[in-house]
Order: C-alpha cells, then sequence, then structure tokens
C-alpha cells in the first residue's frame, strides 16, 4: 500500500458498508423459503436446510472478517496532513 | 426408497433465490466479475482472511444450484403428470445420480441408437434403456443434443411407417421418445447442442419424414412450458409453407405426407394436419400460430377447404384444422364457452366469414362449425338483424360496425357483427344432419331462455319491454334463417322434420320451459309449426296447404304460451295478480304446469281468457309475437333474395 492514501481507504470502507449487509442476508431468502416449508419438505430438505443456516454462520463470519479488516486498515493509516 | 415432497413454484423460488445469493457472494469474490471487493482490497494493498470463508460458502452454494435445479426439473417432470397437485413426490434415489452424469447416461444412450443405424435391428432393448430415463430431464436434455435434430426426427419418422419394422411397439416408442422430448425442455439446465435440437425443428425441411417426425414428437409430451419451441416448430416445418405462394404445390412440404396409406402409430400423415393438430392441444398457441401467419386467417380456411374439397379428399386436414380453431376460437368445452378474448373473436370472425363464403363445405369440419356457431350465439343472433329499406339485410360483416338500425337497448355485447347472408351460410354448412346441428341447438335454446328472462327481469315494471321485443325480433329472424338453411342445405330435409316433431312432443307434454338435458327442443319449437296432434290445432282438412296452417298457427299458438309461462316465471306479476287468475288455473298459490293447462280445452280456454284480461301479461305477450313475426318475415324475405 505504498501510494495508498488514508482517504482511499475510508471510501473502500464507506463502499463496502453499503453492500456488507446485504452480503450477510445473501441466505436469508433461502432459508425462509426452506423454513416455510412451501418448496421442499422432508428428511433431505431437513439436511439441505441445517447446511444453508452453517453457511450463512460462515458468510457471517467471513463478512465480519473482511468489515474487521478493512476497520483496522483505516484506523492503522496515518491521517491525512491538511493542505498547508 | 426416499421421498420428498416438492413444489414446482417453491423450487422455482429457491433456485432464483440461490442464483441472487450467488452473485451477491461473487461481487466479493470476483470469480466470474472483473471488479469485485477483493480486487478493489488488492488494487490498495489489503488483504483478508474472511474471502477464505466466502469461497467455503460459494462453493456449497454453487453444489446447492446444481442439486436444486435437477430436483426442479424432476418435479417439473411428475407435476406435468399430475396436473393441479401443489406438491409432488421426488424420489431422492434419482438425486444421488449427478446432473452431469445423468447427461452422460443421456449420450451415451444416443450413441447407442446412432450406432444401432436405425430400427431395422432390435431396438427393444434400447427403448428399455430410454424409457428408464424418459423422466430424467438432465438425461434426456443429453440424449436430444447428442441425437441432434434430423435423427430425432427420422427416429420418430421409424416409429410411423408400417415398412420400418418397428411393428406393434411403435406406437408406444413413440409416445415415450415424445415424453422424453417433452421432459428433455424441462431442464434447468440445458446442455450444449440441446438450442441446436429446438433451433433445427424450426427450419423449413423438403423431406417428409423430418417434418412428420418433428411434429410427431410434439404428440405425446407436455410442452406447455415450451410454447415457442412448439410455434416454431409448427411453422418452420409446415404452416410456413402452407401459408406460401406455392402451397397447392404437390411439391410443398404442407401438402405431402409420411407415406401413402395409414401410419404404424396413431396419427394422420398427413404433414398439414398433424401441424393443425399439434395447435389443437394449444389453445393460447393456436390463436396466436392461426392469427399470425402471412396469410389471414380467412384465407387459411378457404385454403384447408380447397384441399380438403367435398367430396373429402384429405379428411384429416379439415378435422385438425376443425379442432386448432375451436381452440383457437375459444369454442372448447360442453357447451362451448360463450365469453372469449378480442384475439378469440377475431380469428372466429375470420372463420366464420371465411367458411360462409363456401355453399359446401368439407363433412369432416361440420362439427367444428356447429361448436363455433354455438360458442357464438351472440354473434348469431346479432348477425340475424334484418336492416330495414330497399334492399333489406344487404349488408357486409364487421368486426366493429354496427348495423344501421340495429335495435337498441337488446342488452348484446356481441364481438362483431355478421351479415345475415354469412349467418345463413355459415349455419348452412352443418345443416346436412340434424346430430351435426345438435350443439347450435343446445346453445340456443339455453342462450334463448336466458336472454329471454333477462329482458324480463331486467325492466319488470314494463312487463318485458322493448328490450324483450327487440330480442324477440332477432330470435324471430334467426329462426328463419336456421330453418330455411335447414330446408336448403338438409340432406334429406322431410326426415329431419319428422324427427324434429317427434322429439317436439315430449317438450309439450314436460312444458314450455328448459327441459334439463333438452335445451334443444325450445329452440326447435319456436322456429316452425309441429303437428303434436292436439285438438286445437288440427287442420281443417288433409291438404298440404291446410296443414301447413294449422302447423303455422300451432307454432305461433306455442310461442305465445311459451311466452306467457316466462313472464309469470320472471315476475311480470305480483303474487297478488297472480291470486286473482281463476282457481282452475292455480295450485297452492302458483300457476299450474302448463302442460296440464293444456291438456283440458276448457281449462286452456280458461287461461287464454284471463291472460287477454291481464295487460302486464297480455300486452308484453301479444307485442312479443308481433316482434317475433316481423324478425321471421324478415328472415324469410332475406333468404328469398340470398
Amino acid at each position: 500500500m505504498n501510494d495508498t492514501t488514508r482517504a482511499d481507504l475510508e471510501r473502500l470502507q464507506i463502499q463496502v458498508g453499503r453492500v456488507i449487509d446485504d452480503l450477510k442476508a445473501a441466505l436469508d431468502a433461502p432459508l425462509s423459503i426452506m423454513a416455510s416449508g412451501e418448496a421442499w419438505t422432508g428428511n433431505r430438505a431437513d439436511g439441505f436446510g441445517t447446511s444453508l443456516e452453517i453457511h450463512k454462520s460462515i458468510l457471517q463470519r467471513g463478512a465480519d472478517t473482511i468489515s474487521g479488516d478493512i476497520d483496522a486498515a483505516v484506523a492503522a493509516a496515518p491521517p491525512e496532513e491538511p493542505p498547508a | 426408497m426416499t421421498f420428498s415432497s416438492v413444489s414446482v413454484a417453491g423450487l422455482e423460488d429457491l433456485v432464483a433465490k440461490l442464483r441472487i445469493a450467488r452473485r451477491e457472494i461473487d461481487d466479493f469474490l470476483g470469480e466470474t466479475t472483473e471488479r469485485s471487493v477483493r480486487s478493489d482490497l488488492r488494487t490498495l494493498g489489503l488483504s483478508s482472511t474472511g474471502f477464505q470463508d466466502l469461497a467455503v460458502v460459494q462453493e456449497w452454494v454453487d453444489s446447492a444450484l446444481q442439486e436444486t435445479q435437477r430436483r426442479l426439473g424432476l418435479a417439473r417432470v411428475l407435476q406435468s403428470q399430475q396436473p393441479g397437485a401443489p406438491m409432488v413426490q421426488v424420489d431422492e434415489d434419482l438425486m444421488v445420480l449427478d446432473p452431469a452424469l445423468a447427461e452422460r447416461q443421456g449420450r451415451d444412450l444416443a450413441i447407442r441408437f446412432e450406432q444401432a443405424g436405425g430400427v431395422d435391428g432390435d431396438i427393444s432393448g434400447l427403448m428399455e434403456d430410454f424409457q428408464a430415463l424418459a423422466h430424467d430431464p438432465d438425461a434426456m436434455a443429453g440424449f436430444y443434443a447428442e441425437l441432434g435434430p434430423e435423427p430425432a426426427a427420422r427416429l420418430a419418422a421409424a416409429m410411423g411407417m408400417p415398412e420400418s419394422g418397428v411393428g406393434e411397439n411403435a406406437q408406444r416408442y413413440l409416445e415415450l421418445l415424445s415424453i422424453g422430448l417433452g421432459t428433455a425442455l424441462m431442464d434447468e439446465t440445458p446442455p450444449d447442442g440441446l438450442s441446436e435440437l429446438t433451433g433445427g425443428f424450426g427450419q423449413a425441411t423438403d423431406d417428409p419424414q423430418v417434418a412428420w417426425g418433428r411434429l410427431a414428437l410434439l404428440q405425446y409430451g407436455d410442452f406447455s412450458g415450451s410454447p415457442a419451441f412448439v410455434e416454431q416448430t409448427v411453422n418452420g416445418t409446415a404452416l410456413d409453407a402452407f401459408a406460401a405462394a406455392d402451397w397447392a404445390d404437390p411439391g410443398n412440404i404442407s401438402a405431402q405426407s409420411l407415406g401413402d396409406g395409414d401410419t404404424a402409430v396413431g396419427l394422420t400423415g398427413d404433414i398439414a394436419a398433424l401441424a393443425f393438430g399439434t395447435l389443437a392441444r394449444s389453445p393460447a398457441l393456436a390463436t396466436k400460430v392461426l392469427t399470425e401467419q402471412d396469410i389471414s386467417a380467412k384465407e387459411l380456411t378457404h385454403r384447408v377447404y380447397d384441399a380438403a374439397g367435398d367430396p373429402a379428399q384429405r379428411a384429416d386436414l379439415a378435422d385438425t384444422f376443425g379442432l386448432a380453431i375451436e381452440a383457437g376460437t375459444g369454442s372448447q368445452g360442453d357447451p362451448p364457452d360463450t365469453e372469449h378474448t378480442p384475439e378469440q373473436a377475431a380469428l372466429a370472425f375470420e372463420f366464420i366469414t371465411g367458411s360462409a363464403d363456401h355453399e359446401q363445405i368439407p363433412p369432416a369440419i361440420k362439427d367444428t362449425t356447429a361448436r363455433v356457431a354455438a360458442a357464438y350465439v351472440d354473434e348469431m343472433l346479432a348477425g340475424s338483424h334484418i336492416d330495414g329499406g330497399e334492399m333489406m339485410g344487404d349488408r357486409g360483416s364487421s368486426m366493429d360496425q354496427v348495423p344501421q338500425d340495429f335495435p337498441q337497448g337488446t342488452g348484446l355485447s356481441p364481438d362483431f357483427y355478421l351479415s345475415p347472408r354469412a349467418v345463413y351460410r355459415f349455419l348452412g354448412g352443418f345443416q346436412d344432419q340434424l346430430e351435426y346441428s345438435a350443439p347450435f341447438d343446445e346453445a340456443m335454446g339455453l342462450y334463448m331462455d336466458q336472454q329471454l328472462s333477462g329482458a324480463i327481469r331486467a325492466d319488470p315494471a314494463n312487463g318485458g319491454g322493448e328490450r324483450y321485443q327487440s330480442l324477440l325480433s332477432l330470435f324471430g329472424s334467426l329462426g328463419a334463417l336456421h330453418y330455411e338453411a335447414r330446408r336448403e342445405f338438409a340432406e334429406d330435409f322431410d326426415a329431419q322434420e319428422r324427427a324434429r316433431k317427434a322429439a317436439l312432443s315430449t317438450y309439450v307434454s314436460d312444458g314450455l320451459g328448459l327441459i334439463p338435458g333438452l335445451p334443444h327442443l325450445t329452440w326447435w319449437a319456436v322456429q316452425k309449426g309441429v303437428n303434436l296432434g292436439l285438438g286445437a290445432w288440427q287442420a281443417a282438412s288433409d291438404s298440404e296447404a291446410d296443414q301447413v296452417a294449422a302447423e303455422q298457427q300451432q307454432a305461433s299458438d306455442l310461442r305465445w304460451y311459451a311466452s306467457v309461462q316466462q313472464l309469470v316465471d320472471n315476475g311480470a306479476l305480483t303474487p297478488e295478480q297472480l291470486k286473482e287468475a281463476p282457481s282452475s288455473l292455480l295450485e297452492n298459490g302458483q300457476l299450474r304446469p302448463i302442460e296440464e293447462i293444456f291438456a283440458d280445452d276448457a281449462t286452456r280456454q280458461e287461461f287464454y281468457e284471463w291472460v287477454n284480461g291481464v295487460p302486464a301479461l297480455d300486452v308484453p305477450a301479444d307485442a312479443g309475437q308481433d316482434a317475433w313475426d316481423s324478425g321471421w318475415q324478415g328472415g324469410q324475405t332475406f333468404v328469398g333474395r340470398a
């Protein structure tokens, strides 16, 4: 990040902040369909639903990690010098 | 075996949402996109272990999508076998098969068919293997993608050719091949090659085996989810050629057949007939295809009639064209539906006016014309209006122009206005035998009762006012046009008359209203005289003139009594007014059944005198008689000039 400024990182932070919640909720709709029982029911369906929940947790963990890593990079970047 | 309950709509939703989830994750990972959050981080020299989690989820979503798509394809096939069922049972053992492996099995089977070099050898083993895969969309999509359009059509054609040697299983094999193609098109993830097959079926061909085979493959499977494929196959294979200028040339593919004789299966060998028969299975498609040809549906009708002719030549062509017309005009159902979309009505207008241009129509389409007339009773009635003036009834048919002097306030809302000539000629087309006319006669009996009852109820204060009289005038015209069309076109008019009069004795003995299951009698009774042997209507002598006069009087009296009964049934009298009727006419405060009143000369006379003293009955009944007679005379005068 030789040429990376704090402003670049902050822009990235804002950009990702706008979509990170959508990412975390990406599996909510499939989960909701499975929970309704209107698409698919039975033992296999139950297993599929459980797997969906597990992967939703992994997705949220990954999203939080990415978000946290960007926040840490912004925090570690030196403040911009005010223009002379 | 393990089963799951699945819903096609629910799985379609699940597939859609999983695809959205996949795109959202990919916006971060950038596996299929140039720009992603991961690439933006890299540009700034950053990285995150969070992307590893996302990659795990992405891989799982890919797998879940694949599994759900396969389950959806299987569910669609099952749903087509159980239409209307909200959930279907999927055998989970089939899900063990990877979609790619299922596709491979289908492709391998196609290769074995190709290696067998046709159907000369024993293909029973191959067809048994085909049957095992026929309901698996991935396998069937692989099979047809591998086989390609021409070999697929030729394989089907071989089943139809008696000389091909397939033998007694030809019908079953053809059905399986068709079901398999329908299954292939339900595949959620069509493999390479399938679009070549579907596109190829829409290309013009001059090979009758290829043409017939393509169309035969559409006859048994479920193609409801692939209307565009059916449309392009039917048009490209046969109907574009039928609409071309050289349609009558024996070399035109639409003029050809699979072979000289009958096919080995229960399908016509006539290529154009098979194309029209395909449309008959899909009403919405029939409407669209029949109205979107390069020539009008009227011209299509002319061509079919010219090709089918009378005496019958290509009877199958007239038969299946008729079935397609019934589907496309919304004339299916029993009784035929009388509510239509504008597109259906526009097609019906073209067909009726085209058909009416022919004095003789192909025998195989007569049942269709009667059903279309039954479905378009409003239009038949409105078209019977005889315009006044020097050239009575001399006008053209129109989709939107209301005829001059058309009676106001009839409550009718026809989709188009036929000319009296078109009504007369169209009805004449199916008058050879009384049986041909049955759908129309039954529909008219019901329709007349509904319309007249509605008119009386709509204006009770007026006791059957202008609307009632206007409708009776129109029914009188239509009655005359129909009666005269029967006299002109019936194969044996006297025999028809005898049958009609015999049946009408039931009508009078059971009362003058609608008889459940026999609504046509209502229509027959009002048209023309019947000799029922009732005292008051006996002819003065056996001379023909006296007989005709007696029958005319009898029909007129019948209509009058029927009108009175209809007025009473529909509330033209208050309960108090009814109570004032002579006690011999009442039973439990209600008018006695009309047939009981008829049964006794004295009672009938009493009834007649009572009605004459009740303006709410006498005025509209007499006016109704005059209106009917006026309409009838107009119709007869018109036919005399037609």
